[in-house]
């Protein structure tokens, strides 16, 4: 039995407990009386325009990868000042343990991750370049490649890993991706439609997919660099 | 199915936060963002469920695992000291052992026990390596300012071996117990020893290398604490054993040692000693490993 | 009985910041920030939910499709989520470098000791 830690009653957590809820209360209220269900179909619009582009047949990628993608641009910003922050505090922090030392001494780990390393990889690829004809996306997909970096990490030391991986370039290289993306939205704005549409649109969708991959795999991996090296400091 | 998910979502929030350790709490989280993730599929947002996949329940695991490797643990360095703590066929055993145990249960924290040399001690304790010192540990031995000693458990004493009929002549004397040079120039030299000639410490690195004196005939006798004296005596050779005599000439405590940054551990551990002495397990507890 | 799993899902956003306000241990707080934030996200999409509906991919006629706006808008909100926790957790590491405590009322503690001696905050390095 789960043995229950004896739950202090103070004069302040009452309180609290009962503002939260109340505002839980409230906001559950509004929407079981309130809810209009004409108003909730609002996306129907971008539904039926999404379903009419002639080489997107996702309509999420539709909404944020054709209809609104200053949403993604500034998500892309907002990601590469959070790894900007992680970045240069790695360099001013010493770390306690040791940066080639293998993470994991288990035999079974150090000898698969070296070919388990490709599948993830490949699946990372899969997703960002299918992103417009099935779920995925360059999110997805940068997470899933910068989480196989770390296996890679765990059998062979995370220095020695990011030295094979380059991440000095790699730094350096993660803002072209940003730049590509804001061409391709600019080229968009002049050039309605063409961005887009028809065979070279096709690879416009599939760069634009792999740029956003690139970047968040870039800094999936700088945020997992830090933290290994920094293991076990809190 | 979707009104049961979403259930069970409201009973893990609930969980994660009556969690007293925090490595439990993250990968209760990990499961919060898998159910998640699963509703996100029943409900028709594919790209979101392998995105929440992805992030909430690979990265964010990760991430908190690997800052959090320490937090759990309660890292002891000790010297390995028959019967306090010592390991037999890789497995650890000990008066000692008993009472981290049952301290780091009480607290829900991993014991860890790492052997060093006594060297070591003083320079790893602290900071992020080791919490606490062990290994029939007792008052004086490392003053300092890093380290702050614990109540008490066991009293003993400082004795002090002697082949019998000889006196004066080299003393052996183990690194630990090196103020006993002051302790003697205090208390003048114990009577009824060397009946008044004088005799020459030497000072040992490690039990060995005294009993090996010991045994070689090098030195006459050796000061050390009573927890260390008996071990002593299990390894000298026997004829010599039958021809010693051990007096005391002190009395020691027994303790363990805390990094003097730690208060909170400090507190607590003086807490638990104090309440197995209410309750004389410490007595029984010493019965079954010294007598 | 979408409201109901709506209604569900803004009951974990209650739990969550109740643990938020009540938890002393900073990293308690980091991970009800967690479940609050996969709670929104969650509540965003099942308030739009009615049964039946199916993944929004492909055109074929005379499919009842969910919603794709929410699920748009809400999937830059769990990548921001992610870079928030990792600056947090980075923030976390250099506190408890520097006052060697996770609780909140302590480092508060300390934080005002270090500013009544010196008039400002201790500063980092130099």
């Amino acid at each position: 039995m789960i043995a229950m830690k004896k739950l202090t009653f103070s004069l302040k957590g009452a309180f609290v407990v009962g503002l939260v809820s109340t505002f839980g209360v409230l906001a559950v209220a509004a929407i079981i009386l309130g809810k209009d269900p004409e108003g909730l179909r609002i996306g129907q619009l971008y539904l039926k325009r999404g379903l009419e582009l002639d080489n997107v047949s996702n309509a999420v990628f539709g909404v944020y990868g054709v209809f609104r993608f200053y949403d993604t641009l500034f998500e892309l910003m907002i990601f590469s000042m959070a790894v900007l922050g992680i970045t240069v505090f790695s360099d001013l922090e010493a770390s306690e343990s040791s940066e080639s030392a293998q993470l994991v001494e288990s035999h079974v780990v150090n000898a698969s991750a070296s070919f388990l390393y490709p599948i993830v990889a490949v699946f990372g690829f899969y997703l960002a370049f299918s992103a417009h004809l099935g779920p995925g996306g360059g999110f997805a997909a940068g997470v899933i490649g910068g989480s196989g970096v770390l296996l890679l990490a765990l059998s062979k030391g995370a220095g020695e890993t990011g030295r094979r991986f380059q991440e000095n370039e790699m730094k350096r290289v993660e803002y072209l991706a940003l730049i590509f993306a804001l061409g391709v939205a600019v080229l968009g704005s002049l050039y309605p439609g063409k961005a887009y549409g028809g065979l070279s649109g096709l690879g416009t969708i599939i760069a634009v997919n792999t740029a956003i991959g690139m970047k968040v795999f870039i800094g999936t991996w700088a945020i997992l660099h830090f933290f290994v090296k920094h293991r076990g400091e809190i | 199915m979707l009104v049961g998910f979403t259930l069970l979502l409201l009973g893990l929030a609930i969980a994660v936060l009556i969690q007293e350790r925090l490595l439990n709490a993250v990968i209760l989280l990990g499961v919060f963002s898998l159910i998640s993730s699963a509703i996100y599929f029943l409900v028709g947002a594919p790209d979101l469920a392998v995105t929440e996949g992805a992030i909430g329940v690979a990265f964010v695991t990760f991430i908190y695992v690997l800052a959090l490797s320490d937090q759990g643990k309660l890292h002891v360095i000790a010297e390995e000291v028959p019967p306090f703590l010592f390991q037999e066929k890789g497995e650890l055993r000990g008066a000692e052992l008993e009472i981290l145990r049952g301290f780091a249960e009480d607290s829900s924290l991993d014991l860890e026990v790492e052997f060093v040399s006594p060297e070591e001690l003083s320079s790893k304790v602290g900071g992020r390596r080791a919490d606490l010192v062990a290994g029939a540990y007792f008052r004086g031995y490392l003053s300092g300012g890093d380290l702050k000693d614990t109540v008490s458990f066991n009293e003993a004493r400082l004795t002090r071996v002697t082949l019998s009929g000889e006196a004066g002549g080299k003393v052996g004397v183990l690194p630990e117990v090196s103020f006993v040079e002051e302790q003697l120039a205090k208390t003048g030299i114990n009577r009824g020893f060397d009946g008044g000639k004088s005799f020459e410490l030497v000072k040992f690195e490690s039990l060995e290398d005294l009993v090996d004196a010991y045994n070689d005939g090098e030195i006459s006798g050796f000061f050390a604490d009573s927890g260390r004296v008996s071990n002593a005596l299990y390894r000298i050779n026997t004829p010599l054993r039958e021809k010693s005599e051990t007096a005391s000439v002190g009395k020691i405590n027994y303790c363990f040692a805390v990094s003097s940054e730690d208060q909170e551990l400090l507190d607590s551990l003086n807490d638990y000693l104090k309440s197995l002495k209410r309750r004389s397990e410490v007595d029984e507890l010493l019965d079954r490993y010294f007598r | 009985m979408s409201d109901f799993t709506a209604a569900i899902s803004i009951l974990i956003v209650v739990v969550g910041s109740i643990g938020l306000i009540l938890k002393k241990n900073l990293l308690m707080k980091l991970l009800s920030l967690s479940i609050v934030n996969t709670a929104t996200i969650l509540f965003f999409v099942l308030v739009v939910y009615t049964p039946g509906d199916r993944a929004p991919i492909g055109a074929y006629p005379g499919i009842q499709y969910a919603d794709p706006l929410p699920q748009a808008l809400v999937l830059t909100s769990i990548v921001i989520n992610f870079g928030v926790l990792a600056l947090s957790l980075l923030f976390t590491m250099v506190l408890v470098k520097r006052y060697h405590t996770l609780d909140v009322k302590k480092i508060e503690e300390l934080v005002r000791k270090e500013f009544e001696a010196e008039g400002r905050p201790a500063s980092h390095g130099d």
